[in-house]
């Protein structure tokens, strides 16, 4: 490397010695580029009363299975917009349309996760004045979308009962920084049978989060109630919020 | 995991701040001068999910491709460069810390190392109990910045007098 890139030049007359009188303290976080357009990205979603989630898990938890259930149940009471972040395909977003809801699909390449600048780029192509649910499927993948703050009110963490109860402990950073985690695939128990959904619970909990726990079965509907009806409660406390937020710009 | 934009952001970051940061405590630069970065140092958090080396291996691949290399070349010379430069042999610094914890029930924050997390994860390590909360240990911050000015037209007149010395020598 030094031979071709002239690096091996200035060490030499000693101006690029390392010298603690050239020191400079500072303070800055690497990621305020992407902090900074996720907070643009909340305040949008802040004005117009929208409640947005961030849903992350491993590939094939049973995200978009999830959500096709919450739509349909949901779609009634909420204006529902999805956006759908996958390395290729639009087969996710379509799954979601036809539940009759708008689906946004980002393919992010080779990219591992979604950034605040993907999401923002997707919001301009929905009409938030319509929206008041918004859901983010993050790419499938326990590490790197943990570090990615993406403007959302939530970030929900999903565990199948087909991956080992052990998860929580194995990717610390995505379990430590979640608003909830759900426990997907319950109807899968019974074939499934070292799984032990206690455990899952302990290991979370290990892991400093005192957040709900949902246990579900997308399939089946069971533990679903407890989902939606949180949903809901965010959802209204959302509403509250921007209503006084607008009341004390009038 | 996303080892390598981070070091983008990094370089980013650090260069859009150099010439602030260097004018708070030197004053501005004369007109003929460059700032040149020779070394950053970063501080991360037990649980910021970055690996050093990894880190480390992608800053390099991550400079080289920055465009904004001292000395400057009419190629490097770059209108965003806006004068700011880093050394190719431009060091990162990794300042590893630990995280802590509080627990509620004893009302007392906690130190966690790689060694207590790995013996009892982020349950109180006075009462095994999880009514713990993390304070911190995601930190990714620049901390310092090495950099001095350079006078421009002396800096290449002296790696042009280096290069016809070493005639012969394609590399350099």
């Amino acid at each position: 490397m030094c031979e071709s890139c002239g690096c091996s030049l200035p060490p030499e007359d000693g101006t690029l010695n390392i010298d603690t009188s050239q020191d400079h303290a500072v303070l800055k976080k690497i990621m305020s580029s992407n902090d900074k357009t996720a907070q643009h990205n909340r305040d949008k979603l802040n004005q117009r009363g929208i409640f947005c989630i961030n849903l992350m898990s491993s590939p094939g938890a049973g995200k978009t299975r999830l959500l096709e259930a919450t739509i349909s149940e949901l779609k009634k009471l909420y204006r529902i917009a999805v956006i759908e972040g996958d390395l290729e395909t639009e087969n996710d977003a379509e799954r979601i349309r036809a539940q009759g809801v708008e689906a946004i699909q980002i393919t992010t390449g080779s990219a591992c996760h979604l950034d605040a600048h993907y999401v923002h780029q997707a919001l301009h192509q929905l009409n938030l004045d319509k929206i008041d649910l918004l859901f983010i499927e993050n790419v499938g993948n326990l590490v790197c979308p943990a570090a990615f703050d993406l403007g959302q009110h939530a970030s929900i963490a999903m565990l199948s009962t087909t991956e080992g109860d052990d998860k929580p402990l194995k990717y610390p950073v995505m379990f430590q920084k979640v608003d909830g985690l759900i426990i997907s695939k319950l109807e899968l128990l019974d074939f499934f049978d070292d799984f032990n959904h206690e455990r899952a619970l302990n290991n979370f909990r290990k892991q400093a989060n005192q957040s709900p726990v949902w246990p579900l079965s997308a399939k089946t509907g069971a533990g679903m109630e407890a989902w939606l009806d949180w949903l809901v409660d965010q959802r209204a406390e959302q509403k509250r919020l921007q209503q006084s937020l607008s009341g004390i710009s009038e | 995991m996303h080892e390598f934009s981070l070091c983008q952001n990094l370089l980013k970051e650090a260069h859009d701040m150099a010439r602030r940061e260097y004018t708070k405590s030197h004053g501005s630069l004369s007109i003929d001068q460059n700032l040149v970065i020779t070394s950053l140092t970063l501080r991360l958090g037990l649980f910021s999910g970055v690996e050093k080396d990894l880190l480390k291996r992608a800053f390099q691949v991550a400079l080289h491709d920055f465009h904004c290399y001292w000395p400057s070349t009419t190629e490097t010379d770059d209108i965003n460069c806006n004068g700011v430069y880093f050394s190719p042999t431009t060091q990162l610094q990794i300042d590893q810390v630990s995280a802590s914890i509080y627990c509620q029930e004893c009302g007392t924050h906690y130190p966690v190392s790689k060694q207590s997390y790995h013996r009892h994860y982020l349950n109180c390590p006075n009462n095994q109990n999880h009514k713990t909360q993390l304070i911190s240990g995601d930190e990714m911050l620049l901390i310092n910045m090495q950099m001095h000015p350079e006078q421009a037209s002396e800096y290449i007149s002296k790696a042009l007098n280096k290069n016809n010395s070493q005639e012969g020598n394609s590399h350099v």
